[in-house]
């Protein structure tokens, strides 16, 4: 079990500590988590800090600010609730705005296949490895995501790409692009929206 | 007015050429009249397959280009009444022929027999393009590697871009041991990526090796379990209901006392 936990949403960074640890193994998991996020990190320097199992939140939190003040990090607030739940995702997937027309395929894309068009996308159905879609708008896949995905080509970061099952070889919004991660995916998926965020592309279960 | 039946795969050596000989001649054996025809100019093989390679003086070039009689070119088969083949040319290529010219010609053969069978070569070119172009259904081979399923449904795409309304797969070489252990896609695997009805499976056989060699489609052989599989795809082509056939490996009494010595 880590004492320490890095997860990210539309609002930031959170650094989540398990307080019923040691403080040094604490302190040791933080900074092997700053190593290993190093590449995510990038500019951000303020993290939002949740404390688990702890007795004494005044205190604890002094001790995590300090620590985390010694490696150069802010804190910006902290919340008891967790960063996977309800809060402020509303709001954001509400703001989804889409433009042009839809193009609605109910069938699989298979590979070789490439669809092109100039507002949303809407496939009922699998997107299979080796088929392509790219769009001006939204990519909305209901059905299993394995191909390749460009969303908002002319440029529109707003724009989104979901899929019931989230396992694409390349995803690209507007000028981002996301490669998948080495190794299998999960043997459980759950629906998941990709979306540009401070200028890369984040990966949010919903 | 028979059917013609394209079978295809998109990736060479899944046993395209083998499952249109054991299909052929397993329809032929229900009393059906069949013609396979070899589409893979300038790489013929199912002749070789069906034992037919000496009785070849005309081929589908000739057929096409008005050299010879439909009649002429056709090959009767050793065993069976009603199978015939339409052997592939071997010294021209894929663009000897058009696809007008092989849609002429399909739409003649189904005048003459119940099953027109079009042995489709590897590769999404001309070949493919002329071994589609009459056909009103389809049957694709994969085997159960990612490649093979990978390219299947590169095909399925094609076919459907072509308007063929009926495309099944048949699965081949599956070794259910293998599947037993994790260490090969199993059926529902390559049917959740395809999503297309399936109309064989069939077993891993060393037999097909033998069968290949000899000339002799394995549908003729009774032990053979890829045989018994190709026969009930074949019932199942002409709308018989046929369950799969059970591939469960039985363990045998030594297989047992292996395993209690092998923990």
């Amino acid at each position: 079990m880590k004492a320490v936990t890095l997860k990210a949403n539309t609002e930031g960074i959170f650094l989540i500590f398990d307080m019923n640890e040691e403080l040094l193994k604490i302190e040791e998991d933080l900074k092997k988590t700053f190593k290993e996020a190093a590449a995510f990190w990038g500019t951000e320097k303020e993290v939002f800090v949740i404390l688990e199992n702890s007795d004494q939140e005044v205190e604890d939190m002094k001790i995590i600010e300090n620590l985390l003040q010694s490696l150069g990090i802010k804190v910006k607030n902290h919340r008891h609730d967790s960063p996977g739940g309800q809060h402020g995702q509303t709001d954001s997937y509400g703001s989804i705005q889409s433009e042009g027309s839809t193009l609605l395929l109910q069938k699989n894309i298979r590979s070789g296949q490439k669809i092109e068009h100039d507002g949303t996308i809407v496939v009922i159905g699998d997107v299979n490895p080796g088929a392509e879609i790219k769009a001006a708008g939204h990519v909305i896949i209901i059905g299993n995501l394995k191909g390749n995905v460009f969303a908002g080509y002319n440029g529109d970061s707003e724009t989104v790409i979901y899929a019931n099952r989230f396992e694409p070889s390349i995803i690209k919004i507007a000028d981002c692009i996301a490669k998948a991660p080495e190794g299998s995916f999960s043997d459980f998926p759950e629906p998941e929206l990709a979306r540009i965020i401070k200028g890369r592309i984040v990966i949010e279960k919903i | 007015m028979g059917e013609v039946i394209v079978i295809t795969s998109g990736k060479g050596g899944v046993g395209k050429t083998t499952t249109t000989a054991n299909i052929g001649t397993a329809l032929a054996k229900i009393d059906k009249k069949v013609v396979l025809v070899d589409t893979d100019i300038g790489l013929r093989n199912l002749d070789v397959v069906l034992g037919l390679e000496n009785r070849i003086v005309y081929d589908i070039v000739d057929v096409v280009k008005g050299h010879c009689r439909l009649n002429q070119a056709l090959i009767k088969d050793k065993r069976l009444e009603g199978l015939f083949l339409l052997p592939a040319a071997q010294t021209k290529d894929k663009n000897a022929v058009t696809e007008e010219e092989i849609k002429k010609l399909t739409e003649d053969l189904k005048e003459k027999f119940d099953y027109v069978i079009m042995d489709c070569p590897a590769g999404i070119e001309q070949g493919f393009k002329n071994a589609i172009i009459g056909a009103d259904r389809a049957i694709v081979v994969a085997t159960p590697e990612v490649s093979s399923v990978r390219d299947a449904d590169r095909i399925i795409g094609l076919l459907e871009a072509n308007e063929i309304p009926d495309t099944r797969l048949v699965i081949n070489r599956l070794r259910p041991q293998m599947v037993k252990q994790g260490d090969m896609m199993d059926i529902e695997d390559i049917i959740d990526i395809l999503s297309i009805k399936l109309i064989g499976v069939i077993p891993e056989d060393e037999f097909i090796i033998v069968s290949t060699n000899r000339g002799e489609p394995a549908v003729n052989n009774e032990d053979s379990m890829a045989g018994k599989a190709y026969m009930n795809t074949a019932k199942r082509i002409v709308g018989e209901e046929v369950p799969f056939l059970n591939l469960e490996v039985q363990e045998g009494l030594l297989d047992r006392f292996l395993k209690i010595f092998s923990k």
